[in-house]
């Protein structure tokens, strides 16, 4: 039996009356990336910030590692290993890279190991390291978020949007990392609102379309069914 | 560094320990609280309202004796309904776990009789010829 490190079952929550998880059902193995996709308002963000802890759950059972955590304070699940890259990279402007990377050693790492790991995966921070971040470019900046995550050597990784504004080229050069990142092991859990990139990196794929996870599979199986999940032919 | 294996490990070890606050329980005590402080509102109200009556003086005492009347009459309102709601989280809590007792004892009754209809059967089984 496949070891799983998050489960949820008939998840749901909203925005006071507003219901935006209508029942998510969603497994996610230890060591494999899971691409959750949809379209704009499917209620991706939602359900990272459910998993996360930051956004109460109205119904449903989240577990981590076997256990229920609903509930769970979110600096209690960041601090055990659950870690989240936001949606617009949720970054401070007006620090430098060596100060994000600074930010990090509340978790009880020494400074020179969280530098020099994140120098050597990300070789371009290593030459802004004194650059204040809101005047770095937008892959920089994605580097930079991901970096002060990675630092915190998390199980269970959840990615909001990697791909948010930034150009092909640079979306491809970060999945090359969190194929890098996956390969050492990490569970991740990637949302996306443009499919092909992640599913070359995903393990498995979920559609979350109007809060309903509404097909799940291999990325194979999913991209060939990708238009009609989106535009809700796959609805019955 | 610590491999991911050993990292996963750490991970479900932290987990298990965590310490969470189950949101039903903190209803019930809010409940049980709000409650208690219904009851003394409603008592107080009571003894207020006949302080009032008490000292309703003058030529015509009667609409303020009305008065104390209705007062002390929203305040044994106000105390049953406090009471109700002390009972409702008093009792959620000691429901909760009697329900979680009752099912596990009939596990282990179930699996009692399995065991013993298991033996009888095997019994029978060894004494045909």
């Amino acid at each position: 039996m496949t070891d799983l490190l998050l489960s949820v079952r008939d998840l749901r929550a909203g925005y006071g009356p507003i219901e935006v998880l209508r029942g998510i059902d969603l497994a996610v193995p230890t060591g494999a990336v899971v691409a959750v996709l949809g379209p704009n308002g499917a209620g991706k963000t939602t359900l990272l910030s459910v998993l996360a802890g930051l956004l109460p759950p109205t119904a449903g059972d989240i577990e981590l590692a076997g256990r229920r955590v609903n509930g769970a304070r979110p600096d209690d699940l960041a601090r055990v290993g659950l870690c989240l890259v936001p949606e617009g990279r949720g970054i401070f402007p007006n620090l430098t890279v060596a100060e994000h990377l600074r930010m990090v050693t509340h978790s009880g790492r020494r400074l020179a190991d969280i530098q020099a790991e994140t120098y050597e995966r990300f070789p371009r921070l290593a030459e802004r390291r004194s650059q204040v971040a809101g005047t770095m470019s937008g892959g920089e900046q994605q580097m930079l978020a991901l970096a002060r995550g990675l630092a915190t050597h998390p199980a269970l990784l959840m990615l909001d949007e990697l791909s948010m504004g930034l150009a092909p080229l640079i979306v491809e050069e970060l999945y090359a990392q969190v194929a890098s990142i996956a390969a050492s092991g990490v569970s991740i859990v990637v949302v996306e609102q443009f499919a092909r990139t992640v599913l070359g990196v995903a393990d498995l794929a979920a559609v979350l379309v109007h809060g309903r996870i509404v097909a799940v599979g291999s990325p194979a199986e999913i991209e060939g069914d990708l238009h009609s999940a989106y535009l809700g032919a796959a609805v019955q | 560094m610590q491999g991911q294996p050993d990292r996963i490990e750490q991970f479900k070890a932290d987990i298990a320990e965590l310490h969470i606050t189950d949101p039903s329980a903190s209803r019930d005590n809010l409940s049980t609280r709000l409650g208690v402080a219904g009851m003394a509102v409603g008592v107080l109200l009571g003894v207020y309202a006949y302080t009032l009556s008490f000292g309703a003086t003058g030529d015509n005492p009667a609409p303020q004796q009305r008065d104390a009347i209705v007062l002390a009459l929203i305040g044994v309102a106000v105390a049953v309904a406090g009471a109700a709601l002390y009972l409702k989280g008093a009792l959620a809590g000691f429901l909760r776990f009697w329900l979680v007792r009752d099912l596990h004892e009939r596990r282990a009754q179930t699996d009692r009789v399995v065991e013993a209809l298991s033996g009888g059967a095997e019994g029978l089984e060894n004494e045909q010829p």
